[in-house]
């Protein structure tokens, strides 16, 4: 179908214009990560290599009252050792993701949302003791399920004493979230049977396939600031495997804390 | 919160392979078993020298015998991109010592070039046999040469009979040399040698064949006249890939012993006790499919002989004179 590209994406600009109308929330995000990382690739070895992860993100979030999209651009990296061998997994990805606020009353203060994300990142794996199998590039496209919930608190300003002197605490506004996206379809770019990446061989003959899962959890909080920007420290949980139809399974996880920081934009 | 995250990971991933010395060996015999390229010339039983080591492999051996014995095992492929890298030793097969001793580099300068011949980029060279052939050597295909390098080299000897590329011992190196190298001396448009990668784990599975073609550099500097090229058995890898190409090309023709071979691109990886191996995972064939991965023989067989050294004379030089002069 030759406009499907063009459908593409209308879809992912649509919910834009949808929220145009509705007074949102506009923000610049910024985010980085570090924290624990593994990483396995049996194409080359049996060994999953252990070590740093990080990275950072940066896009643009629409949030109202009813909706929450978003557009990320992100890098991360895990980079494991065994004995004197380093791997390092370069990811590059563009996250795009729409939720809707679920018609559940939990309470005025809480907002319960699902949607969908579309995740596509290219990944590179790095290792020279492998020689002409020491760099490789993979491919991963995401749709995933998304589901956040997150419940505002504020506490009141007060006055108190203490050893005689006095404290004023001003009103502070905090709003623990929790989000997990499930994927439900992935399309995965993988090495072909003699994984080799440094040849005159097409470099984008790659073995695609759907499957494997990569899930990804997290946990944090965010503080609302006077100017009506924002403040958030999370943990983000993320694992994944290629599966039962790539040829050589590859493997990761990382656990991560973020700093993320959210410029009001209106 | 990341402890039971964590132990969510272990439920689902893969479990890590036992470090122990024989799920290494079996490791490593079962990946060459399934992706090395060259059984079908190398005339090894793989699966009797699987009996053979598994007899011998046990899990209290020591880290050095059990290097000692996996690199035996591997040496029973006599391959020169085959290797064992572990962080005490690495283990090779010495594909040069399958022929004699083919060049004297003292003793050529002493009796060919003198104390005062051109060192253009990674090509030692100058003119012999009173100045009407060139002589040009080229020590590794991992040293990178400039255009201006050539410019240099082919303005000097536009005159010239003929060349002697001396190519013995030139252990290979990068595979774009030899085709910048060759564009200089050809215009031929055909293919060259094909080139084909392991897809199953069969002996025999592999892509069809794809076609390399030299495209001729883009400039006046080529050398069409004969070019004699000296081979060894230590002309190995990027250097026999080079020897095989002139088959198909009509103004360049081989001198010297049959090349050491090693037509395939090494691929490496790693075993369960972290160690590392590499070796050949694709094959390459004429344009007729003849597999010369044993090593190239000459068109003109010639080694060095002591008689003729006594007298000044390099057997393998004089004999690409000899044709280059009377062609």
């Amino acid at each position: 179908m030759k406009n499907k590209p063009i459908l593409i994406l209308l879809s992912m600009i649509l919910p834009l214009l949808i929220l145009a109308g509705q007074n949102p929330d506009k923000f610049l995000y910024m985010n980085t990560a570090m924290g624990y990382g593994h990483v396995k690739d049996s194409g080359t070895s049996p060994l999953r290599y252990h070590g740093l992860s990080g990275g950072a993100n940066s896009g643009y979030i629409h949030h109202s009252s009813t909706h929450n999209f978003e557009i990320l651009g992100s890098v991360s990296s895990i980079s494991g050792l065994v004995q004197e061998h380093i791997l390092n997994y370069l990811s590059t990805a563009m996250d795009f993701s729409y939720t809707h606020s679920l018609p559940v009353n939990l309470s005025d203060n809480t907002q319960l949302n699902a949607g969908a994300e579309l995740y596509t990142s290219m990944n590179f794996l790095i290792n020279p003791s492998y020689q002409n199998a020491a760099f490789n590039l993979d491919f991963l496209i995401k749709l995933a399920l998304r589901a956040e919930i997150q419940h505002k608190i504020t506490i009141q300003a007060q006055t108190f004493h203490l050893a005689g002197i006095k404290f004023n605490i001003k009103e502070q506004s905090y709003s623990p979230f929790c989000r997990i996206d499930i994927p439900v379809l992935i399309f995965n770019g993988r090495p072909k049977y003699a994984y080799v990446s440094d040849s005159d061989l097409d470099f984008f003959n790659r073995h695609y396939f759907l499957g494997g899962f990569d899930l990804k959890t997290q946990l944090g909080i965010k503080k609302h600031l006077k100017n009506g920007n924002l403040m958030e420290l999370s943990y983000i949980w993320r694992m994944g495997s290629t599966g039962k139809r790539d040829i050589y399974l590859f493997e990761h996880g990382s656990h991560d804390l973020a700093f993320s920081l959210y410029f009001k934009l209106n | 919160m990341g402890v039971f995250f964590t132990s969510c990971e272990l439920a689902v991933f893969s479990a890590d392979p036992a470090e122990t010395p024989t799920a290494t060996f079996e490791y490593l015999w079962n990946m060459v078993d399934r992706q090395y390229a060259y059984f079908d010339v190398k005339n090894v039983d793989w699966d009797n020298i699987h009996q053979i080591y598994a007899s011998i492999i046990h899990d209290d051996m020591s880290d050095d015998t059990l290097f000692y014995h996996l690199a035996r095992m591997l040496n029973t492929l006599k391959d020169g991109h085959v290797n064992l890298f572990s962080d005490f030793n690495v283990s090779r097969f010495n594909i040069s010592g399958l022929g004699p001793q083919n060049i004297n580099w003292r003793f050529l300068k002493d009796n060919y070039l003198g104390d005062d011949y051109y060192i253009t980029g990674p090509f030692s060279h100058d003119f012999i046999a009173n100045d009407q052939i060139a002589y040009l050597r080229y020590a590794s295909f991992s040293d990178l040469f400039s255009s201006a390098d050539m410019e240099y080299i082919f303005n000097r000897y536009k005159d010239s009979q003929g060349m002697i590329l001396d190519l013995r011992q030139n252990g290979g190196g990068y595979m774009m040399n030899i085709f910048e190298l060759l564009s200089y001396f050809s215009f031929y448009d055909g293919p060259i040698y094909t080139t084909c990668i392991k897809s199953g784990p069969g002996h025999e599975e592999f892509t069809e064949p794809e076609n390399n073609y030299i495209q001729a550099a883009d400039s006046n500097l080529h050398y069409q006249k004969p070019i004699a090229v000296l081979i060894d058995r230590g002309s190995y890898s990027a250097t026999s890939m080079f020897a095989l190409s002139t088959l198909e090309l009509d103004n360049l023709f081989l001198v010297g012993d049959t090349t050491g071979g090693g037509l395939g691109m090494p691929n490496g990886g790693q075993l369960p006790n972290g160690w590392t191996y590499r070796f050949s995972i694709t094959r390459t064939l004429t344009p007729d499919g003849i597999n010369y991965e044993n090593g190239i023989p000459p068109d003109y067989y010639a080694v060095l002989d002591s008689t003729d050294m006594q007298q000044g004379f390099d057997t393998v030089i004089e004999k690409a004179l000899d044709i280059l002069l009377n062609r």
